[in-house]
């Protein structure tokens, strides 16, 4: 077999295995732990939790593109309700290549098992989970952003209030890095609070066991690349 | 002339003795002309005087004086000194009174179910005074004189309440028009109160500014005195309450009661602050946009009572939530495994209804608690939030959820506030078992090394303060984890001579149970693990006490899956002892009996330790029946 035709089937293969760049974050100013760690931020009403699962690459409508991935529970600690409207999520992403921060725009919502095409909406005296996705596909061509800027706003009783958390990317040779965790049941879908920590990621759909869960799994297994 | 001045000298001696003598002899006989004064004006059994004396003409003082019920004949009032100003002018008709003035004594407020003794005998005295007393012909009922007491001690007597004592109060009793009236100054806690009489009694009823408290009920209409021991006010009064005599739905009455303080008998604290405004009309009693203001939060309430009941709506809007809360659940102190702390929010509406006797609770609201704690070892559970329904005196809890070690836990079920039936149904996402466990304080946590995520659903029933009533059904899982070193799978693996695997937290952990009483059966029990997985059944009683019985299966190696089957019919081991000191026995069954069960238990002697129990024959005992 000629050599070039080697060295191409090699680098294809190099290339089918090799893991697309993943970028695992944490709320900054926390100190290194285990889990991916909260930023908890409470109004007079409102509770907001925010977590990121980190900057990955999957495939969304048959196409690849780098998602991030937030999870927020928000717990409404009034008899009012509270909404957060698409327009005002996004993630401000300052890339690890400098320039000014890029803003991104709210891709996919899923409350739960419910996808939530409207505002995100919680009840009085009730707590509710989402999972945002940001999806921007050149976004880990540089490698994984440095930091990542949640912005959201509530309104509740007329009045909005903006919020914001600022996540920070765990380094590699963090003790805790997700990047030293062995692979995920993919079942259950989490390893110390990381979600499928080494396992690559496929098409984003919402995948339910029946099972009740705070955050449900929206990740099948990649298929061939052709 | 010397003879004339003698006999004026003598005269004027003798009159002076005369005088003298009939002074005295007045003097000593003016209990006696009293008493038949009293007699001829029918009021012997109403009024008693100990002693009098005549100090100088036209006074006549009265010592010891008694005031009784004109009904029951009991002490109502008691009169030190009694000065009565007489008036000689047409004496021959008898003496007039032209004033009376008191001085120290006691009076006594109290309600006997046919009205206020007091105020009865008052009246009867009143109208003795008024209708009996001497007349010139052609006359009317002479004028009463003016009643004036001071420094007269007044004692509240209400039941259930402790006597309230009104020292230094002055009384005037005097005539209003038609009527008699009499004020009440209160002597140093101040404020006054009228009493207007007509010629059938009681009329009306002012007060101003008077500090009352719950014995002040005693003055109250028989329909509002039960919800006055309900509420215990206390605050500063003003009361405008007309009556009519012998028909107590005629009663009207508006008020207000100021810098008010409430303590109800079924709220764990004060309700501090008030400006309750009031109105009473036809037989029903009612407060409308009342504030009361309590340790951290103000409650708007209004209020509507008659002699069958009352029915008390109740807002609370944005108040902090208190620990002390929880004492208005019934059976709360039955409820020592769940311990929330002060700090949070809570949002209340209520409607309380009692009549004849039974007492109904509708309302809805919500509540966020910054710190729970459950169970013997308080484990952590904090920013609850949930909402709260009541009806037909059931509790809802629609969907509570808080953070428990690193996860989240649901609540939802509801509370029968009769019977202390619950219902619950609860759920628990990504908890850390390694800092569940060391919430638990189950012995040994600090030192193990246990890891996982745990989920699980329940359903459960039972009754508050009644463990052996307990039923309930569920499964949790445990996955990502590290679990061989929680006792009993430590000693199963140093049953079977394993050394215990390295910590590759991929362990996972699935559980069927039931709970009945204070047992909880585990109906399916299956751990996989890269080094071993364990099959079975068995029971923990609430004590720690354990009964498992797994079927070990080796998953290391190539010949895992093979020998799956093959080794189920070999061995089944027997956890029994407790949680924190389990004991393991090795049962060999089915096809190889004996020599497996001897080689297991000779090994597990080498390795064992001592901790496992002696091997026993099998089927020593049997297994646990369906519970």
């Amino acid at each position: 077999m000629p050599r070039p035709i080697i060295s191409a089937a090699l680098l294809l293969l190099a290339a089918c295995t090799v893991a697309p760049p993943r970028g695992w974050y944490r709320p900054a100013g926390a100190p290194p732990a285990e889990g991916p760690g909260a930023h908890v931020e409470q109004d007079a009403g409102t509770q907001v939790e925010a977590r990121c699962q980190g900057v990955y690459v999957n495939v969304v409508d048959g196409r690849r593109t780098a998602s991030v991935h937030v999870q927020l529970e928000v717990a409404r600690t009034a008899g009012s309700d509270v909404t957060l409207p698409r327009a005002a999520l996004e993630v401000h992403v300052r890339l690890a290549t400098g320039g000014p921060p890029a803003a991104l725009a709210l891709s996919e919502v899923f409350g739960g098992p419910r996808h939530e095409p409207d505002d995100l909406a919680v009840s009085g005296w009730t707590r509710r989970a989402f999972d945002l996705f940001f999806d921007a596909p050149g976004l880990l061509d540089d490698g994984p952003p440095d930091s990542l800027l949640l912005r959201w706003e509530l309104r509740a009783d007329g009045a909005a209030t903006p919020g914001q958390c600022e996540f920070v990317r765990v380094p590699a040779d963090d003790p805790f890095s997700p990047e030293r965790l062995a692979p995920a049941d993919e079942a259950f879908g989490y390893r110390s609070g990381w979600y499928l920590p080494s396992v690559p990621l496929g098409e984003r759909r919402l995948r339910t066991s029946g099972e009740q869960r705070l955050h449900h799994l929206f990740h099948e297994p990649p298929g061939w690349p052709w | 002339m010397v003879t004339l001045l003698r006999i004026a000298v003598v005269a004027a001696c003798v009159l002076c003795l005369l005088a003298a003598g009939a002074w005295l002899l007045a003097d000593a006989r003016a209990i006696d002309v009293l008493r038949s004064e009293l007699a001829a004006r029918g009021l012997r059994a109403l009024l008693s005087v100990e002693r009098a004396d005549v100090p100088s003409p036209g006074l006549l003082r009265a010592h010891g004086l008694q005031l009784r019920d004109p009904l029951g004949g009991e002490e109502v009032a008691a009169l030190d000194l009694l000065e009565a100003q007489v008036g000689l002018t047409g004496a021959w008709l008898g003496p007039r009174l032209q004033g009376l003035r008191g001085t120290g004594g006691r009076a006594t407020f109290s309600h006997d179910g046919r009205g206020i003794p007091f105020v009865r005998a008052l009246d009867a005295l009143l109208d003795a005074l008024s209708h009996h007393g001497p007349r010139a012909p052609g006359e009317g009922p002479p004028p009463l004189p003016g009643l004036d007491f001071r420094d007269l001690d007044v004692t509240l007597r209400m039941p259930g309440q402790p006597p309230r004592e009104l020292p230094g109060c002055s009384v005037w009793v005097g005539r209003d028009g038609a009527g008699t009236r009499v004020d009440i100054t209160v002597g140093s806690a101040g404020g006054t109160l009228a009493l207007a009489f007509g010629r059938d009694g009681l009329r009306r009823v002012t007060l101003r500014d008077v500090e009352i408290d719950p014995s002040c009920a005693v003055f109250l209409p028989r329909a509002t005195q039960a919800l006055a021991a309900e509420l215990a006010p206390r605050g500063l009064l003003d009361l405008d309450l007309a009556l009519v005599p012998g028909d107590e739905l005629a009663a009207c009455a508006t008020g207000l009661l100021r810098q008010a303080e409430l303590r109800p008998a079924r709220l764990p604290f004060a309700l501090e602050q008030a400006t309750l405004p009031f109105a009473l009309e036809q037989g029903r009693f009612s407060v409308s946009d009342a504030r009361l203001s309590f340790p951290g939060g103000a409650v708007a309430a209004g209020l509507l009572a008659d002699r069958d009941g009352f029915t008390l709506d109740v807002d609370i809007a944005g108040a902090e939530f208190r620990s002390d809360l929880l004492q208005l659940i019934p059976r709360a102190g039955q409820l020592s495994w769940l311990r929330p702390e002060d700090g949070g929010r809570i949002d209340l509406q209520l409607r309380i209804a009692s009549r004849a006797g039974v007492t109904d609770v509708q309302g809805r609201g919500g509540l966020s608690v910054e710190r729970l704690r459950l169970g013997p070892s308080g484990v952590l559970v904090e920013d609850v939030v949930g909402s709260l329904e009541v009806a037909d005196r059931v509790l809802s809890f629609h969907e509570f959820s808080g953070r428990c070690a690193g996860g989240a836990a649901r609540l939802a079920g509801t509370l029968d506030l009769r019977t202390g039936d619950v219902v619950a149904d609860a759920a628990v996402f990504d908890v850390d078992i390694a800092r569940l466990d060391r919430a638990l304080e189950l012995p040994g946590a600090q030192e193990r090394r246990t890891a996982g995520w745990l989920e699980g659903h329940a359903h459960w029933e039972g009754r508050i303060g009644e463990p052996r009533t307990a039923r309930g059904q569920g499964e949790f899982s445990v996955r990502g984890g590290y679990l061989w070193s929680v006792p009993a799978l430590d000693a199963v693996l140093r049953a079977l001579t394993l050394a215990a695997p390295v910590e590759s937290r991929s362990d996972s952990l699935a559980v069927e149970f039931r709970v009945k009483g204070a047992t909880w059966y585990g109906d399916k029990l299956r751990l996989d693990s890269n080094v071993l997985s364990l099959f079975g059944d068995g029971k923990l009683h609430r004590d720690g006490t354990l009964d498992v019985k797994v079927t070990p299966v080796a998953m290391g190696g190539t010949v895992g899956e093979a020998l799956r089957y093959v080794q189920r019919q070999f061995v089944q081991l027997e956890v029994r002892g407790t949680w924190s000191a389990p004991v393991v026995r090795v049962v060999p069954l089915k096809a190889v009996t004996g020599p497996i069960g001897k080689a297991f238990a000779w090994i597990g002697g080498l390795f064992g330790g001592g901790d496992e129990a002696p091997v026993t024959p099998v089927g020593a005992e049997p297994p646990p029946g369906p519970p």
